[in-house]
């Protein structure tokens, strides 16, 4: 069957509608023909619609009648949303772009019919690039690209603030304070950076670490808080004074998930960025400090009171008292430690076996191989049909378990299917004593997140993904906002420990859950 | 208590009631279960009422903050929020998220009152919205567009194409 909708717009039209905020009640609503903007006179009986391009109407709410309409000349001017409401007037500002040069206008909008808008100033800068924010109070006004913040008085086009990113690209997303006092703009950390105005230039105020990444930012009207929004939320924000200065160092910023490793009693604990450099031992009576491995971490493993870490190249040990490397005298069993070993460059996942015995790793094109580190070769290959998405050893260690998945987005050649499913399906590979894979069971997974719990003693995170429950539906902790996962990748169980690996955590978040 | 240790306790209070307004409104045992084991280290509260607690289902072996961020309140949606504007008189937050227009609480970000237009004009979207003067009325622009659909549905037999 086919279903072929094609759609063709005719119309839009829209409805002004006014609550009283205390009862909820709508106290009328007004036919609108255009979307804008909104602003209330200081009478709250008049509210005027601001459209695009300088187009405007007043309405007399409570008659829900149309009182006064026009437009701004020119009408390419663009609203930038900064309002002062008098008595009998609102007064607005816009800005355009004249022959490479910005300027700002600030209009008065009359409230009563016959009466057109009036230019009360103008100011003309040079053009910079970015995102423009005018606070027309302090009349500062500030260019932000992801490189650097500027912010000029327009008086005279003076600098008041050229800041330079340093290590972490900003997010061209500005906001003036009401009051003129203070600058705020985004930052990809995600993070915020404010300025105080100090009249002839900008001082460097706060650094927020936000919880959620965001999309907008307003400052709240005493200017003691921020409020952001976006795809994952809102957030109010506590405006103090940490100032910050910009490092030169470049800070290295990961996006891939966190690694975690347990020794079998739990006693040591130790955590990596994938294919960062730096191990992180967490066990607080060592004062171990972060062991530098000289080369990509792919994957790390906890024998006694040694790390072992994988990467595309060997398998090295260390000791996680003294954090210094040890060589192959001190290996488990015949394991082949510090010798080359042979793995494909285009290689994203590979996997430890929990005694050091096994290396699995993909190939990138769809093929596994086992690696035989005391034999140090490669002694078996599966061919799968899908994307390797992970890797791991099963919980009793006999199997390899690989998670794949597949698109359904061509199963019939007249589909329109424009949200293509993602499949995903188990293997359990045998792998035999000798070396070599056995049997392969292929399961079709019905959501991904069994994967995860698969690795779990009975807890697994609710479908809210608000809480923490037990193979009896018992809550037992709550996550907060920033801790709570998307991704099935985000989450690594190991019996009754959980890791919340997702990148954007300084660290991994650990959570051991009393059996 | 002299006067500065009974402010910052009151403060840390606040932060604390504020930080875990969610799940105190869910489940009032969970604050003896999560949120005394998630608050930071340097929390009067946690301090206070820390070593009453005989057993916890859980215990956080690494990522608890050593004090409380700026963030002093947050919402998690699944749904994007489109806007957010600010009552003049700060009593407010309003908020844009799918076709609702929510009121929320300025210092704990809870929900308030959702803001619907009349059943009349169901399945209008929220475009722009602002306070007035005195935060005692909210406006906001609903929008919809008219789409003349032309609905065509072919019934193709799979056998045709095998």
């Amino acid at each position: 069957m086919l279903i072929f909708i094609p759609r063709f717009p005719s119309r839009a039209t829209g409805q002004i509608f006014v609550w009283d905020v205390q009862t909820g009640v709508v106290l009328n609503n007004v036919e609108c023909w255009q979307s804008g903007e909104l602003v209330f006179a200081q009478t709250q009986e008049i509210v005027t619609l601001l459209g695009k391009y300088g187009t405007f109407w007043t309405y007399d709410w409570p008659e829900g009648t149309c009182i006064h309409k026009g437009r701004l000349t020119p009408s390419s001017d663009f609203l930038l949303g900064a309002y002062q409401v008098q008595e009998e007037s609102i007064q607005l500002s816009t800005s355009s772009t004249i022959d490479r040069k910005h300027v700002v206008n600030t209009w008065e909008l009359h409230l009563t019919p016959d009466s057109p808008p009036s230019l009360i100033q103008s100011f003309s800068m040079p053009h910079h690039d970015g995102e423009f924010y005018f606070s027309p109070v302090s009349l500062h006004a500030s260019f932000v690209t992801k490189t650097q913040v500027v912010i000029l008085d327009v008086h005279d086009s003076s600098f008041l603030l050229q800041a330079n990113a340093a290590h972490i690209p900003y997010v061209p997303l500005g906001c003036f304070s009401s009051d003129g006092c203070f600058f705020a703009c985004g930052t990809e950390e995600p993070g915020i950076l404010v300025w105080k105005n100090e009249s002839t230039n900008y001082i460097p105020w706060s650094n927020i670490r936000t919880r959620l990444p965001f999309k907008g930012i307003s400052f709240s009207p005493t200017t003691s808080s921020i409020l952001t929004w976006g795809i994952e939320g809102i957030q109010l924000l506590k405006l103090g004074n940490q100032p910050f200065t910009p490092s030169p160092d470049k800070v290295k910023h990961h996006h891939s998930n966190h690694l975690v490793a347990y020794s079998a009693d739990r006693t040591y604990i130790t955590t990596a960025h994938h294919e960062d450099n730096v191990v992180t031992v967490l066990t607080p009576s060592l004062d171990t400090p972060p062991i530098d491995i000289g080369m990509e971490i792919m994957d790390i493993k906890i024998v006694n009171n040694i790390v072992f870490v994988a990467n595309k190249h060997m398998l090295t040990q260390w000791d996680l008292e003294t954090g210094e490397r040890m060589h192959s005298i001190h290996g488990v069993g015949k394991v082949a430690i510090d010798k080359p070993m042979v793995i494909s460059p285009h290689t994203k996942h590979l996997a430890l076996s929990d005694d050091l015995s096994w290396v699995a790793f993909d190939t990138g094109e769809m093929a596994v191989f086992l690696y035989d580190t005391r034999a140090t070769e490669i002694v078996a290959e599966y061919q799968l049909v899908g994307e390797v998405v992970d890797i791991k050893f099963s919980p009793n260690q006999d199997e390899l378990w690989l998670l794949t998945h597949t698109m359904n987005e061509y199963e019939h050649p007249f589909s329109l299917n424009v949200n293509p499913q993602i499949l995903y399906s188990l293997v359990e590979l045998e792998i035999a004593v000798g070396g070599g894979f056995g049997n392969a069971t292929v399961k079709s997974l019905e959501d991904e997140w069994s994967w995860v719990n698969a690795f779990s003693h009975g807890y697994y995170i609710g479908k809210s993904r608000q809480w923490v429950v037990d193979s009896r539906g018992r809550k037992l902790l709550w996550l907060p906002p920033n801790w709570r996962v998307k991704h099935w990748e985000d989450v690594r169980w190991n019996g009754n420990f959980l890791a919340l690996v997702n990148s954007h955590h300084q660290g991994p978040i650990i959570i051991q859950f009393n059996p | 208590m002299d006067v500065k240790s009974l402010l910052d306790t009151a403060e840390d209070c606040l932060r604390f009631v504020a930080e875990f307004f969610e799940v105190i409104g869910q489940s009032a045992p969970h604050i003896y279960h999560s949120t005394i084991l998630l608050a930071p280290q340097s929390s009067i509260v946690q301090k206070l009422y820390h070593q009453q607690i005989n057993s916890l289902a859980a215990r956080v072996v690494t990522g608890i903050p050593t004090s409380w961020d700026a963030c002093t309140a947050t919402f998690g949606t699944t749904t994007e929020v489109n806007h957010a504007v600010w009552s003049p008189c700060s009593q407010f937050v309003a908020v844009i998220m799918a076709d609702n227009v929510e009121l929320r609480n300025p210092t704990t970000l809870e929900r308030m009152s959702i803001l619907k237009p009349p059943s009349s004009h169901m399945g209008m979207t929220p475009k722009f919205f602002a306070f007035s003067p005195d935060g005692s009325l909210l406006a906001c622009i609903y929008w919809k567009h008219h789409w003349f659909v032309i609905l065509s549905l072919v019934c193709v037999h799979a056998n045709i194409y095998t």
